[in-house]
């Protein structure tokens, strides 16, 4: 219980291993030889907190910072990728990122505080797999994917299928690495929007996190393409689908925008928190982040096209 | 006195360090990293204490073993209720809170058992293999349901503590007489004091028998004096020694109690060094919080303002343990404090508060900045601005048509006939904020609601006590002069940032005629430093300052002769100036102060001195309140500009204008200060802080969800000091440490209101609150 | 457990100590290198007040694991006055009345130190967001914000 566990938290970290590999292969097979008891580090800023606490059985960390290639921010084709090692500073400050997928350099933003966000890395929030995580709401939204390298290769899982429960996801952390983090990069006539609601301006768990990535045909004046992700209004991000079909094909209005914003309130589930509020406000706060995200991206896309 | 009355009539030029804004002493020390706090200290032979906690709020402990943790190799001892070597109980006021539980437990985190191993890992696990057992009882954790007959007993005294009084004239009639009446009720939350340095205790016990305590403490006595009767020590065979504080806030007043009482126990039991250092979860856990308060509050005024009754009921929640909530004859402790307050620093002739203070099973109260005062002035401030809604007036013109001046009786029937700078606040603060401007006056709650963002502006004003109100409040010092004209002062006040230890060497400086780099003071020490009283109740500068002001008089006579003798000119021409003596009509013809100093050495003249300092003393009659408790009081008026986010219920800080009295600024600098980081901690107050507490179960027990402001949720903060000459305070100042924290929420609830045609009655106010004001939803 | 052998350049100076894979950045500067001027509030990164410089960035080493630091080059506090001389930051934290009970001050310092390096005419804005990781409850800000303030008009960083 809480006040027999507080007491126990220790200085030391119970790790008997601390290894550097210098390539995926080395960390895989160090991955492997702990059979579930190593854990990869980069950034660190989630694994140690959560260690400290105790019990997560961790022996070895495997730290892959030390690992060529995967630094990079790239566009390749049409698809900016980014490596498991950038960092959530990188990621805000990246002039790819912000021109091609601005919600992700948003949310990147206002994560944690300067000193976490120079050291923690988007690949690592993912894997934390927290609903409403900074960079996982964007990327959900830009209809992100992750790929994976385990023992048998690679593969990539969208994000959309990423996530099974709090903290939880498809990949298995003791066998496989994060290599990379990739995106369709948003083109003409497209534009996104990160929104965040916390309890102070900065060092905080958000209330709400909304991404919205819309796209307006130019002639028509209806919206070709709309993504809104929300979190944590359930046990994993979650993606408004219906309010996105309420926006797709009808022409860009107030009333349309409003339709879907609370439509995505109404599909959103968040649970009454004492930390971060009920369930009606947090509901009705939905709405809001949506009609403003959709706003927002919308008066984007005027000031690149004007 | 006399010196300090001739001091205190000089003009502001001619003082040559007070009144200056001067460098704090130790700024280069905390600069540069070298200054050591406790956990930067070695001790290599020192054993890790450990503490063991109840995991419930409310049991009785039927059977403890120890036996496998004793026998744990690297275990040194464990310490149950029975190994209490003297009483096994502590506590600022009451000595009700045990040093490890014995029968039973009273809230979460309660102390059951001590262990101190060779290292943090063995003690720990020693701690896993101690085997508890308990019988949960019923818990009670609201002041109003444990003031029921019903109610499980918490202490055997039962679960009120006190009731104290303020009563004066008639209410009845007087809000008979009153055109308008307002009441509302106001809760307010545990808060935390959040310093940044966690508490650290080190004991070490003395080959004679005596026991060190070192920790960082902001009242050294209070911790001896409890040390040593639960060594079963007398008092002189302990000696606590105050390590540099990093922050303190009240709640080192009574948290190094907790871990020197503790570590004691443990170093006696072992004959070795212990250090007990708690984690960031654990202070926030187990050590003192802001008391919460229910408040009833209700104003009767005329149509054109007039007041003419007020009335307020408290239920003043005590949690646990007693710590530093009880009254100290007359008007000391945090529940008569806050009784006495909540009338406000307005002229009503009739007036009737009654406050109950509670025990419950939850986290326990103790000091923290304002004792009471802030949460009475969010009560009253809050209910006042209603008020002016009600009257059709401006907040401004009500504030001033009632506020003190010279002249005014309290509430507790006393005058106020000196150093009254409230009117003046209000209007320099007005000038300052452009009230007249700026405020709009509030809007139709539907009318709001229109908009995105809507601005508002408020105001409230406050008033804070110079000292605790006790009757042993003494203060004291040594003072001593040496022969190359440096100085040491041996003194209890503590240096937690607020730089007081810099005001007073100001002080002394300007009292001997030296410079400020010549003063060195010393950090408490109990072993060299006389009695001076907790550093608390904004007292220390006024209190220790005017000890100084007396211990210096026999050393200026002795250097003043020594000084006549040397320039053969008689020693009513002499002043002594910036480490020279001389004659003002012959300034040419100086003496070096150090000189002087030499001389006196030579021929055996007194070089010490020593100060004991009491204020006026306290009155207050406990049946109906009446009387003098406290003998002058600090004023301020602070004004808020916030920016509403009308769809989310955000509340940005736009700005805040705020103006004092502070009697005299000593070291202006370090006084605005005191006022920046007051007013960034009732902001917390007001929008960010509250112990979250579920079945007695802190939910927030870190920084992450415990929310205290960052640099991003200040806003520009402009402060003008007005300085109304006290003339019991060292050239005339008075206290500051408490006053810029207090009337900070209720400022920011009245612009809030201002904003969106809506009100708030509970802090702190988050986003949701302010959403379902606008939405005129009920609260959750 | 085995010990390891970890090597950085701390203030200009390269060290080499024995660590255990257990143990964080933060208790191996003040504990093995007796650099106390790095701070604990927390252990957490929540709080900031053990903030240091590594590889040239702002990070909490509460939250480091003393081999991720293997090969770093780390400034802390101690490390900002040469030759007996304060760095320009320090003097203005002084001049400006930015420092109360000192506990966050180290970390304050290098954060501006880190902004200034960066960023050397910073808009208050700026000073803002660059000390928004380190938590004060003495100051409320105003004047650690004037003093990086101060520091960037006049003039010269090193």
């Amino acid at each position: 219980m809480q006040a027999q566990e507080i007491v126990a938290y220790q200085k030391d970290m119970e790790w008997e291993e601390y290894l550097v590999p210098r390539s995926l292969d080395e960390a895989l097979e160090m991955l492997e030889r702990y059979r579930g008891a190593a854990r990869v580090i980069a950034g660190g800023t989630d694994i140690v907190p959560a260690t400290r606490k105790g019990g997560t059985g961790i022996k070895a960390l495997v730290d892959i910072t030390r690992i060529p290639g995967l630094n990079m921010i790239r566009l390749d084709g049409e698809t900016v990728k980014i490596g498991s090692l950038v960092t959530h500073t990188e990621v805000a400050l990246s002039g790819l990122i912000r021109k091609r997928g601005m919600a992700l350099a948003e949310g990147a933003s206002r994560l944690g505080s300067p000193q976490i966000r120079n050291i923690a890395t988007v690949a690592g929030n993912i894997l934390n797999a927290q609903p409403g995580a900074d960079t996982l709401i964007p990327l959900l939204a830009l209809d992100g994917s992750v790929t994976i390298r385990g023992r048998q290769g690679e593969r990539s899982i969208p994000l959309a299928e990423l996530f099974t429960g709090v903290g939880r996801t498809t990949i298995d952390s003791t066998k496989e690495i994060v290599t990379e983090i990739s995106f369709p990069g948003l083109g003409k006539g497209e534009a996104s929007a990160a929104m965040r609601l916390a309890k102070r301006k900065t060092l905080v768990l958000p209330i709400l996190t909304v991404a919205v990535v819309i796209g307006v045909d130019p002639g028509a004046k209806t919206f070709a393409k709309a993504r809104i992700a929300v979190g944590p209004v359930a046990t994993t991000p979650f993606r408004c689908k219906a309010a996105e079909e309420i926006l797709v094909g009808s022409p860009v209005g107030e009333e349309v925008i409003r339709k879907a914003a609370a439509d995505a309130a109404k599909a959103a589930n968040p649970r009454t928190s004492l930390i971060r509020g009920t369930s009606e406000y947090r509901k009705a706060m939905v709405a809001v982040l949506v009609e403003r995200g959709i706003a927002t991206a919308l008066k984007r896309l005027e000031e690149s096209n004007g | 006195m006399a010196d300090q009355g001739k001091e205190t009539a000089r003009n502001d030029k001619e003082f040559a360090v007070v009144g200056k804004s001067r460098p704090r002493l130790d700024a280069k020390d905390k600069v540069t990293g070298a200054l050591k706090y406790i956990a930067d200290m070695e001790c290599r032979e020192a054993l890790h204490g450990k503490v063991l906690r109840s995991p419930y709020p409310h049991a009785l402990i039927k059977k403890i073993d120890t036996s496998k943790a004793e026998a744990l190799p690297g275990v040194a001892a464990v310490v149950t209720a029975k190994d209490i070597p003297g009483r096994n109980g502590w506590g600022a006021i009451i000595p009700d809170q045990p040093v490890v539980c014995g029968d039973k437990v009273r809230f979460v985190g309660d102390a059951v058992a001590l262990v101190a191993a060779v290292d943090e890992k063995t003690a720990i696990k020693a701690l896993g293999l101690i085997k508890v057992d308990y019988e949960q009882l019923p818990a009670v954790f609201s002041p109003v349901d444990a003031l029921k007959s019903d109610a499980p007993r918490i202490h055997e005294s039962g679960n009120l503590i006190t009731t104290s009084r303020v009563e004066k004239g008639d209410t009845e009639q007087g809000f008979r007489d009153a055109d308008v009446v307002l009441e509302r009720t106001f809760v307010v939350p545990f808060l935390e004091h959040a310093y940044l340095e966690p508490d650290v205790a080190l004991a070490i016990p003395g080959s004679d028998g005596t026991m060190t305590v070192m920790a960082p403490m902001q009242a050294p006595f209070t911790t001896r004096r409890n040390v040593a009767p639960v060594l079963g020590l007398p008092i002189n065979r302990v000696r606590c020694v105050v390590t540099p504080v990093g922050g303190g806030f009240g709640g080192k007043e009574d948290s190094p109690i907790d871990t020197c009482v503790r570590a004691a126990v443990l170093a006696w039991k072992t004959g070795k060094p212990v250090r007990i250092e708690y984690t960031r979860e654990e202070i926030m856990l187990s050590t003192c919080k802001r008391h919460p308060m229910i408040i009833r509050c209700k104003f009767g005024a005329k149509k054109d303002g007039t007041f003419t009754a007020m009335e307020g009921t408290i239920y003043n929640e005590q949690g646990a343990y007693a710590s530093l909530g009880p009254v100290l004859p007359p008007a000391g402790g945090v529940h008569a404090h806050a009784v006495v307050m909540l009338a406000g620093p307005y002229e009503i002739p009739n007036v009737k508060v009654e406050g109950y203070l509670v025990y419950t099973n939850h986290p326990y109260g103790g000091a923290m900045r304002g004792f009471g005062a802030p949460q009475s002035n969010f009560a009253h401030e809050s209910l006042v601005d209603e008020l002016a809604d009600l009257l059709k007036m401006d907040p401004y013109e009500l504030r001033l048509k009632n506020a003190f001046k010279l002249g005014s009786k309290t509430a507790t029937g006393q005058v106020i006939d000196q150093s009254i700078g409230l009117r003046e606040t209000i209007e320099e603060t007005k000038r300052l904020f452009d009230w007249a401007g700026k405020r709009k006056p509030t809007p139709d709650p539907t009318q709001a609601q229109s908009a995105d963002k809507r601005t508002g502006y408020g105001m409230a004003v406050g008033w804070y006590r110079t000292s605790i109100g006790a009757s042993g409040d003494g203060c004291g010092v040594n003072l001593h002069l040496l022969e190359d004209g440096s100085v040491i002062i041996y003194q209890g006040c503590v240096e937690m940032g607020q730089g007081m230890h810099t005001g007073i060497a100001q002080i002394a400086a300007e009292a001997l005629g030296t410079a400020l780099e010549d003063v060195r003071v010393l950090a408490p020490d109990t072993d060299s430093a006389p009695e001076s009283g907790p550093t608390v109740g904004s007292r220390s500068l006024t209190l220790m300052g005017n000890a100084i002001l007396l211990a210096v008089q026999p050393i200026k006579e002795s250097l003043m002769l020594s000084a006549s003798e040397l320039l053969d000119t008689s020693v009513e021409r002499l002043v002594a100036r910036e480490r020279f003596i001389f004659d003002p009509d012959n300034p040419g013809d100086r003496l070096a102060l150090k000189e002087a100093a030499r001389r006196c050495m030579v021929m055996g003249r007194r070089m010490i001195g020593q100060g004991w300092y009491t204020p006026p003393k306290a009155t207050l009659d406990p049946k109906t309140g009446q009387g003098n408790p406290y003998f002058v009081y600090t004023y301020a008026t602070q004004m808020a500009e916030v920016e509403v986010d009308m769809r989310t219920g955000e509340v940005t800080m736009n700005r805040i204008a705020a103006a004092f009295d502070i009697g005299k600024a000593i070291n202006p600098m370090l006084l605005e200060g005191q006022i920046d980081g007051g007013i960034g901690m009732g902001l917390g107050y007001a929008l960010l802080e509250k112990v979250i507490l579920d079945q007695g179960v802190i939910q927030n027990l870190d920084f992450k969800d415990y929310l205290i402001p960052t640099s991003m949720d200040v806003p520009k903060i402009d402060a003008k000091l007005l300085e109304m000459h006290n003339i019991h305070g060292p050239y005339g100042a008075k206290g500051i440490g408490e006053m810029p924290n207090i009337p900070t929420p209720a400022a920011v609830n009245n612009a809030i209101a201002n904003a969106i045609g809506a009100r708030l009655y509970e802090l702190p106010i988050d986003s949701e609150s302010v959403w379902r004001a606008i939405q005129g939803l009920a609260r959750k | 457990m085995a010990k390891k052998s970890v090597t950085f350049k701390v203030n200009g100076k390269e060290v080499s100590v024995d660590v255990a894979p257990g143990e964080m950045l933060v208790d191996v500067l003040r504990e093995k290198l007796g650099l106390t001027g790095t701070k604990v509030g927390c252990r957490e990164g929540e709080c900031g007040v053990c903030s240091i410089i590594l590889n040239g960035k702002l990070i909490a080493s509460c939250l480091v694991p003393v081999m991720k630091a293997d090969h770093s080059t780390i400034l802390t506090i101690e490390g900002l006055e040469q030759n007996g001389e304060m760095h320009l930051i320090q003097k203005k934290f002084i001049e400006d009345g930015a420092i109360q009970c000192g506990f966050c001050t180290p970390a304050m310092v290098l954060a501006g130190k880190a902004l200034l390096d960066e960023n050397p005419h910073p808009t208050r804005e700026e000073i803002q967001l660059a000390i928004s990781g380190i938590l004060c409850r003495c100051t409320g800000y105003q004047k650690i914000i004037k003093a990086i303030d101060s520091a960037s008009q006049a003039g010269e960083m090193r």
